[in-house]
This record gives structure tokens, sequence and C-alpha cells, in this order.
């Protein structure tokens, strides 16, 4: 079927490419956006921006008080709260009822009342997006995402097998050449960042395994699949009585949960069965110093503050928690996060340029206007310049919607849907409209530097929080935000600037010879 | 006088014969002086789209054959996943580490499937061997397994 393996290997690549490029840039956008959804919280939601705690957290006398008016009366499951750290100075409360529905609000430790945080969706539309790319409908977008991760992979390992013997084409850059130097560009951002490709796709795969892959789970355990999670990450359970009961001291169990930890710090506690006497309550350790998800979690008794069960992951499960962690990355650690900031955008990059190469090469060969290369133009435009726009619109919107708007949250979506629709029309209109292959390129750019310039002045009339003021306050996510948008709008207007500056060129001889 | 027919892209047809220039050419010289700059590259056009309609068959073909490969080895890889886990645990193993442990030598083997089925030399018989291991496999899990 195929001459070698090299051809095969090329072939491969560039029609599993093709076919998932789309998906799996949106992937690696939201994902990189996702790894700063704190700070996106903070810009996006005002009412957030306070300053970190100084003194020591009491759950007894700050917390309980907050909780118990509000669970009053009802029967929960359990309720949880996710405890301050470096990136969030608030406390998260989620109160989950016996029918599984959840419910999450904001509580200011320093002043101690709950926050109205209705309005917007904040960082959280970014990270959900990343996984589910925002389609509810069963478990369609995830199961989209899985399988473009892995046809991902596939693509990665016949790139690598392409070159397998032409080491230097990794490490050379023509930029003068016209579609080598994109070429060059797919290959550098590909090589460059490979140890991370690799590993997010895979761990992104594996993370969510139940549904990728559910045949060990259906083979081991025949008809009793529910009982795998809880035998593999050794957790504890135990049904409530019925009877009332009264909760012991959480802060007495925070410092058991201390001493066993020897230097860890809580990072939630959950207390299930509320109001019940045979409450439970489990605290999890700060995974704010470690690459796994293992949070070692402890398990008191409700009434007495005994301690009843410590969970120890087996060499598999641990296994499994690390490459969950290195994914998910709640390590709280700026640099490694700026790594894989910059990896991620980094795979945008690979695979935008693979994309335009793709375009350019059959631009240069074959006449103009073929359907399948204008659809592939008009898809590059709408994912690399019509995401950004899309994000900036929603940004936008998320300061210029009237706080009293009711739905506000979704009409946020509904912006960041508007754009992006908008753009994509745009960008096939141009296309089809004309042979000028840059065409939607520059309107774009414009746009995107004008919407990334408009957001934090936005911010700054909206909240007072200019980014003299966010810098001088100390309030540094607002100010990463506020300072990316700006540089964004930096990027995107020299690009505009550039683009009006050249012509377009009959396609050169040495040009064609050389794609 | 064209030179042999440039191999273009990974699409190309392995057998480098020079292509009568413009014979059935599917796309008239017309549409290919929207490109008049170059005139190697328009004869590049035309002889290769000359030889179009082989290379779409063997495209439809290629493509067909990756399907089946991409379908099939998830099924191979299903049932072996499934039965490391079940002989896992036969083996001492608990079994939610049998589990895990199979799982993740389940994704780490498919892609490695995905590209030896594609390079493999005679695919019919690697199929074939696959095909009846998976099968034989599944009976084995049907039979074994749960614990």
């Amino acid at each position: 079927m195929f001459a070698n393996l090299r051809q095969a290997m090329l072939w491969l690549h560039s029609v599993l490419g093709l076919g998932c490029v789309g998906l799996l840039f949106l992937v690696f956008f939201m994902g990189s956006l996702a790894l700063y959804d704190s700070e996106l919280d903070r810009w996006m939601l005002p009412q957030t921006r306070l300053p970190m705690a100084t003194t020591e957290l009491s759950l007894d006398s700050q917390v309980l008080p907050l909780v118990e008016p509000l669970i009053a009366g009802q029967t929960l499951e359990q309720w949880y709260v996710e405890l301050p750290n470096s990136r969030v100075p608030l406390l998260r409360l989620q109160t989950w009822d016996l029918q599984g529905e959840g419910h999450s609000r904001f509580i200011d430790p320093g002043a101690g009342h709950l926050l109205e945080t209705a309005g917007s969706q904040g960082g959280d539309f970014f990270y959900r997006f990343h996984y589910t790319l925002h389609l509810q409908a069963g478990r369609l977008g995830l199961l989209l995402v899985g399988l473009a991760s892995m046809i991902g992979l596939l693509v990665i390992i016949a790139g690598l097998l392409i070159h397998v013997r032409l080491f230097k084409d990794f490490f050379s850059f023509r930029p003068d050449k016209a579609p080598r130097r994109l070429l060059d560009l797919h290959n550098l951002s590909g090589v460059l960042a490979l140890p991370f490709f690799l590993l997010i796709l895979l761990s992104g795969l594996v993370i969510s395994f139940p549904i990728y892959l559910p045949v060990g789970i259906l083979a081991a355990y025949q008809e009793q699949a529910g009982k795998f999670e809880r035998e593999a990450r050794d957790l504890f359970s135990r049904p409530a009585s019925g009877r009332t009961g009264s909760l012991a001291s959480l802060d007495a169990m925070v410092e058991q949960a201390r001493t066993i930890w020897q230097d860890g710090e809580p990072a939630f506690v959950r207390v299930w069965h509320p109001g019940d006497a045979r409450a439970y309550v489990e605290i999890g350790r700060s995974l704010a110093k470690r690459l796994s998800t293992d949070a070692e979690p402890l398990y008191f008794d409700g009434s007495s503050g005994q301690l009843l069960w410590q969970a120890r992951l087996k060499p598999a499960a641990s296994t499994y928690s690390l490459l969950a962690g290195l994914h998910v990355a709640h390590f709280q650690q700026p640099l490694l996060r700026a790594l894989y900031f910059l990896a991620g955008v980094g795979g945008c990059l690979m695979l935008a340029s693979g994309l335009l190469y793709w375009i350019e090469k059959r631009r240069l060969r074959l006449p103009a206007g073929r359907a399948g290369l204008r659809s592939m133009q008009a898809l590059a435009a709408s994912l690399i310049t019509g995401l950004p726009l899309a994000t900036l619109s929603m940004l936008a919107a998320n300061r210029l919607l009237p706080e009293t708007l009711a739905q506000r949250a979704d009409w946020e979506v509904a912006a960041f849907c508007a754009a992006w629709l908008a753009a994509t029309l745009h960008s096939i209109f141009i296309v089809y409209r004309s042979a000028e292959h840059r065409a939607p390129w520059r309107a774009q750019c414009g746009l995107v530097a004008l919407l990334a310039l408009a957001a934090p002045l936005l911010n700054g009339l909206s909240t007072g929080d200019y980014l003299w003021r966010t810098l001088g306050q100390g309030q540094w996510a607002v100010a990463g935000v506020d300072g990316a948008l700006l540089l964004v709008a930096i990027l995107a207007g020299g690009a505009w600037l550039r683009l009006a500056r050249i012509e377009t060129r009959p396609a050169r001889l040495e040009a064609v010879k050389d794609a | 006088m064209p030179k042999a027919c440039p191999p273009f892209g990974p699409l190309a047809v392995d057998k480098a014969s020079p292509c009568p220039p413009y014979k059935s050419a599917p796309r008239s010289p017309i549409k290919c002086q929207c490109n008049p700059a170059n005139k190697l590259a328009l004869k590049e056009i035309c002889v290769r789209t000359a030889a179009k309609p082989s290379g779409n068959n063997a495209a439809l073909a290629r493509g067909a054959y990756l399907l089946a490969v991409l379908i099939g080895s998830y099924g191979v890889i299903w049932s072996l996943t499934g039965s490391i886990a079940v002989a896992l645990s036969r083996l001492g193993l608990e079994r939610s580490e049998a589990v895990i442990a199979g799982t993740l030598l389940g994704f780490v083997l498919y892609p490695a499937l995905v590209i030896a089925a594609l390079a493999a030399r005679r695919p019919l018989r690697l199929w074939a061997l696959l095909m009846a291991a998976g099968v034989l496999l599944e009976v084995l899990n049907r039979c074994w397994g749960g614990s």
C-alpha cells in the first residue's frame, strides 16, 4: 500500500493532522487559558479582588456560622469548602443535595460574608470548554476531545517517524523562504515542546479512561463497576443513620491532619451527611508543592472528631495520580505554570503553522479556488484569529454588560459564540470572494488589537483598577491579565501593520520547488 | 519537456513515469493561467492533474484502510486491555491496580498498533492474526473475568 515507512507516515501525518487540527487547536488554546483560570476569575469577577488574608483562618468561628444558615432545613449529601491559597484569596463553598445537584458560592474570609458571583462564569468557562467544548449534549464534547487527543498522539508519532533520519530538519530555521519557513516553524515548535505534547495528550486521555477505555473496569468488576473508584482511590464511606447529631470542632481536626501529614497544609474540608449522627469529615492535603493529585485524604468522625481512615494509594493508582497531576497543574509554581502556558501556546503555533504550510504549498501548486483549499483557508482564519477574537469579545462583554442583567453569565457565553460565528462567516466570505489569500487576516488582526486594547481600558473604567493602580497595589492576577492583553494588542497590531505593507507577490519559482 | 511527475506531498504516486502533458487534464489550461508567473509551475500543475484519477482511487483505498485500522486497533486493544486486567488480578494484584495498569498499557499500545498496521508489509496477514487474537482474548475475558 505504501512504498516505505516514510511515505506512509507522511500520508498519515497530513490526513489525520488536517482532520483534527480544528479540535486540537481549540483544546490547546482553551487549555492554555485554563492554566490561569484563577487569575481570569479575579479579572472577570471584580468583587473577588480581595487582599490575601494575613491571619490564620478559623473554620469554626468564620466558616461554620456562614454555612449553617445556608443549609438549615435541607438534607444534604455533603458540603465542601476549598480553603484560600496563594492564587485564590477566598473560600469556595459547594453544597450537594441528595439528588446530586451542586451549588457553588464564594466566601470572603476577611469580612465573613458570601459574595454574589452569579454574573459571570469567570475562568471556569475556559477550564470547562477545554475538555467539554461547551457541548452539553451527553458526553459528546468529552468524546470528541478524547478522539482528537488520540489522533493528535498518532500524528505526533508519525511526524517523528518522518524525520527519524533527518535530524537536522529539527534544528534549522530558514525565515527567508516563503512556504519553507512555515515548515521550519512547524518542525521547530513541534520539537521544542515535544515531551510536553506527548505527555499532555497521553495524560489527558488517561484522566478520563473510564469514558474512553472502560474495558478493564468492565472485565475485572463485571456488575460492580461502581466499586472501582472507591477501591482505586482507597476512599472511605458510610451511610447516614437518619438520627441528628452535632459536629465536633473542625479546627481541631485540621490540626490533627497537619500533624499526620508532617509539613502538609489542608486544601479542602468536606462534611459528609451534615447534621447526621454518622456524619464524617474528609480533609484533603494541599497540592501546592506536589505534582501528583494525590490529596492523601483523612477521614474523621463528625461527632467525636476521631480519625477514622487514612487513604493510601497503591503503586498503579499513584502513577495515575501523577499523570493526572501533570495534566491538571494544580501545583503552585509560577515558573512551571508559565512554562506550561508557553508550551500550550507553542502547541497552537505548531498546529497553526502546520495548517498554513499545507495551505501555502497547495496554493502555490494548484489552481486557486479549489473547494478543499478554500475551506481550509477559512478554517485557519476562524481558528487563528477567530478564537482570540471570540475570547476578547467575551472579556469585553464581561466588563460592558450591566451587573443587574438577568442571566448575565449566559450573555457572556453568547457574546463568545456570536463573535466566533461572525469571525468564521467573515473569513468564509473573504476567502470565497477573493483569491488574495491574506484578506481575512488583516481585518481580524486589527480587530483583535482593538479589542485587546479596549479590554484593559474597560476594566479600568468599570472598576477603577487601571494597570498602574493594580501594579502599585500588588494585585498581580489582575495586572497580569491586563499586561497579557496589552501584549496581545501589540502583537496583533504589529501583524496588522505588517500585513498592510506586504503586497501579494506572484509565486516564485524557487519557492515552489523548495516546498 | 516535462520531467517525471514530482512527488506531490504524501499522496505521490510511487512509480515516477513521465505523464503525457494535458492528456485528459480535468483542469482546463485557462484555469492554470491564474498563475502565469511561473511557466514550470504551470506545466507541473497540468502534468500532475493529468495523473489524478488513479491517485484518487488509491487515496480512497488508503482512507478506507486507515479507518479500518483505527477502529480495528481499538477493538484489539479493548480485548487486550480487558485480558491484561483480568490476568493481573488472577495473578494476585488487587482489582483496581490491575485495571489501572492494564488501561495505562492499552493507551500506550494503541498508537503503536496503528503505526505498525500502517507500516506492515503484509497487512492482511497481520490483521488476520490480530483479529483471531482479539476474539480469543475477548472469549477468555467473558469466561474468566470478574473475581
